[in-house]
């Protein structure tokens, strides 16, 4: 099997704080350089990147270099990052950092680099180099001695989230204490809210279902009354997911196309519309969650969520008995294997497995099932886990392939939902119709 | 301090403009010659790039340093290379972290500050360390005098050499070391070489007759009769069977009593 495409060692430790600047070695960008193998450009590219971080170690809380030597070495790897070919995104983000660290340098004020680091670690965290996003920020929380505290909030943040994507589940909850202290040093309510929302989304992603419910619920409660629609939208979505690992997909519905409606960005709505369509898909509406889908993958929309929506339109395919659209997203696929994340890649196999169930090739079905569950097992995913267990047992047990799970509906469900899941039905196909 | 440089001409000639007042390089041009180095030289730290003997890095022998002599310092200097990437992964993962990149971050000052901040963890800072509450009351050159002994045991082997670079006539000299509750010159002498022997004798890479010969002796049978008066067992014994904090621990309480009492009364 393909190693994860983070580069992560979930057993990893964060960086040790008493290290000398000269002694970070910024491994994931030496990673890079050195699996390039030839391939053009991108050596070079990972070796400016190592430059630059090196360059902004020296701008670390505590440190004290010499004037001429920074001079010196903030020269250097410009003239090295100058010089690389083809020059991409990547370049101009390195470059932009290597121009804050002359500001820096010029104004000794070392607050001017969190910005391009931290846009440079959100580019690299989009195209899931996940091991190099870490790597980035943990150099911008080294900037931080104390001043800095709203942009270490913002670094703290994003890095307890590139811990969850990377299933660093550990690192993550403690990261977003971290957050969530100090946000409330600094009096902001609104981060508090989203380091809350992280930390239950790693309950969730553990398998503590109710834990994150609860969570959730209070946040969005409270962030109505301040009128916080970030975090009504984003505590929204993740209690829908939170609603579909329960198996309830009514409230899932309405969550998800709450949060679709309170975000504000075209790339975050279209995130909460593909949960609609997960959770239209649950409920056995094929029709719905084909129609938000269609949405998302249409749409402008970042590798990742186009990932996960591939592996939907592969399950649908699979459940509606279209053979030729599920060959059409299977080898979509498996051209992007290298980049799947632990549980992209479960996912993935989970409905492909169901897939060949349901097209009569129980075989295949079984391999493809037994390396989600290996996988799952692998990265602590607990409730994927259960999921492709449970379906590979009806398949061992020789019974009909997996079947859509029914809607379930419990009493506190229709007070909790915002909306029916026929008006949002209605709703996202007029939405679908609107982009053919 | 002695540093071994196995690193190209022009690298070592930027690193003696850069840091030749505190430091003293040793040349080597092939990693065999840099065993023979350490092995023969009182060689306190080494500076060394992986490609060293052609363009493709060594990887391996930087590891085999690492193994042989864990307690010497090591920082590479060497050119940024996509070939060099998975060398300084592997060096890393080994405990290899200090790197300089030529033409990159090796400005002057820098060279310094790296190579003065990695002395720091050399055998003889660390001794020196641990013995500078007990030279505190010592004036300044003579505490420096001590200093090089540590620093340079093969150099300093006499009580004259010691006054000498103390800048003091000998009796002074004697005199000093009394009244800092010290003991004699002469045994003290031995006591430090014998520390840092026991220190050497930790790397695998030294045989006892590599540490006898490195401390100036020209006879291993003194160099074993001097370990036996000073921790009452043989060389081999004492490379497997006293650690560096229990061996300073002991030769405290057997030598420095006085000194440490005399510290506790004026503390």
């Amino acid at each position: 099997m393909t190693e994860p495409h983070t580069g992560l060692d979930p057993g990893r430790e964060a960086d040790d704080a008493g290290v000398r600047p000269g002694t970070h070695l910024h491994e994931a960008f030496l990673e890079r350089a050195g699996a390039a193998d030839g391939e053009a450009g991108v050596g070079g590219h990972a070796l400016g990147a190592f430059l630059t971080m090196r360059l902004v170690d020296q701008f670390a809380a505590g440190v004290t270099p010499y004037a001429d030597a920074v001079r010196y070495q903030i020269d250097a790897t410009r003239d090295f990052l100058h010089n690389l070919t083809p020059q991409m995104a990547e370049t101009a983000h390195l470059l932009d950092i290597v121009r804050a660290t002359d500001a820096a340098h010029v104004t000794q004020d070392r607050r001017v680099l969190w910005g391009p680091l931290l846009r440079f670690a959100l580019w690299l965290e989009d195209d899931l180099r996940l091991a190099e996003a870490l790597d980035v920020l943990d150099a911008a929380l080294r900037l931080s001695d104390g001043p800095d505290a709203a942009d270490e909030l913002a670094a703290r943040l994003q890095r307890a989230r590139i811990c969850r994507k990377a299933t660093l589940y550990a690192e993550a909850t403690a990261e977003y204490a971290r957050a969530g202290e100090t946000a409330r040093r600094l009096d902001d309510h609104h981060a508090e809210r989203l380091s809350r929302i992280g930390r239950a989304n790693v309950m969730q992603k553990v398998g503590n279902l109710p834990g994150a419910e609860e969570a959730l619920r209070a946040v969005i409660a409270e962030a109505d009354a301040a009128e916080d629609a970030y975090a009504v939208a984003c505590a929204s979505q993740e209690l829908a997911n939170a609603f579909r690992l329960m198996e309830r997909p009514g409230p899932a519905v309405s969550f998800a196309f709450r949060a679709y409606e309170a975000y504000e960005t075209p790339v975050e709505r279209l995130g909460a519309m593909a949960d609609v369509g997960l959770a239209f898909k649950m409920l056995g509406n094929y029709a719905a969650a084909a129609d938000a889908f269609g949405i998302v993958v249409t749409g402008q929309v970042p590798e990742t969520v186009r990932i996960d929506t591939i592996v939907e339109l592969l399950d649908v395919t699979a459940r509606i008995g279209d053979r030729m659209g599920f060959e059409r997203w299977r080898r979509e696929l498996m051209d992007r294997d290298a980049i799947l994340s632990p549980d992209q890649r479960v996912d993935f196999h989970v409905a492909l497995g169901t897939g060949y169930a349901a097209f009569g090739h129980p075989d295949r079905a079984a391999n493809a099932l037994r390396h989600a569950v290996a996988t799952a097992a692998e990265h602590g995913l607990n409730a994927r886990l259960y999921l492709a267990e449970s379906y590979l047992a009806r398949l061992d047990a020789d019974e009909p392939g997996p079947r859509p799970i029914a809607a379930r509906s419990t009493p506190d469900d229709a007070g909790a939902a915002p909306t029916d899941t026929d008006r949002v039905a209605d709703q996202v196909h007029a939405l679908r119709l609107a982009t053919v | 301090m002695l540093v071994l440089a196995a690193v190209p001409d022009i690298m070592a000639k930027r690193l003696a403009q850069a840091v030749g007042r505190r430091f003293t390089f040793e040349r080597a041009s092939t990693w065999d010659a840099a065993v023979q180095v350490i092995l023969r030289q009182p060689i306190e730290m080494a500076v060394l790039d992986p490609a060293l003997e052609g363009p493709e890095p060594r990887t391996q022998e930087i590891e085999r340093f690492r193994v042989l002599f864990p307690s010497l310092p090591i920082v590479l200097y060497t050119h940024l290379a996509p070939s060099v990437a998975p060398t300084l992964l592997r060096l890393g993962r080994v405990g290899v972290r200090e790197v300089l990149l030529a033409r990159h971050d090796d400005h002057p000052q820098r060279l310094s500050d790296v190579l003065v901040a990695e002395g720091a963890r050399a055998v003889s800072a660390q001794l020196i360390d641990a013995f500078d509450d007990l030279l505190a009351q010592c004036p300044g050159d003579l505490r420096w005098a001590i200093e090089t002994m540590i620093r340079e045991p093969g150099e300093v082997q006499s009580v004259q050499q010691l006054a000498d670079r103390a800048r003091m006539d000998r009796r002074t000299c004697l005199r000093w070391f009394a009244r800092a509750h010290l003991p004699p010159p002469s045994v003290m002498l031995t006591v430090l070489r014998m520390v840092y022997a026991h220190r050497l004798l930790q790397d695998p890479g030294y045989t006892v007759e590599d540490v006898a010969a490195k401390l100036g002796y020209s006879q291993s049978r003194s160099f074993a009769q001097n370990v036996k008066d000073v921790f009452g067992r043989t060389p081999s014994d004492i490379r497997v069977g006293l650690s560096p904090d229990d061996a300073l621990q002991l030769v405290r309480e057997k030598y420095f009593r006085a000194a440490v009492r005399s510290l506790a009364r004026v503390g």
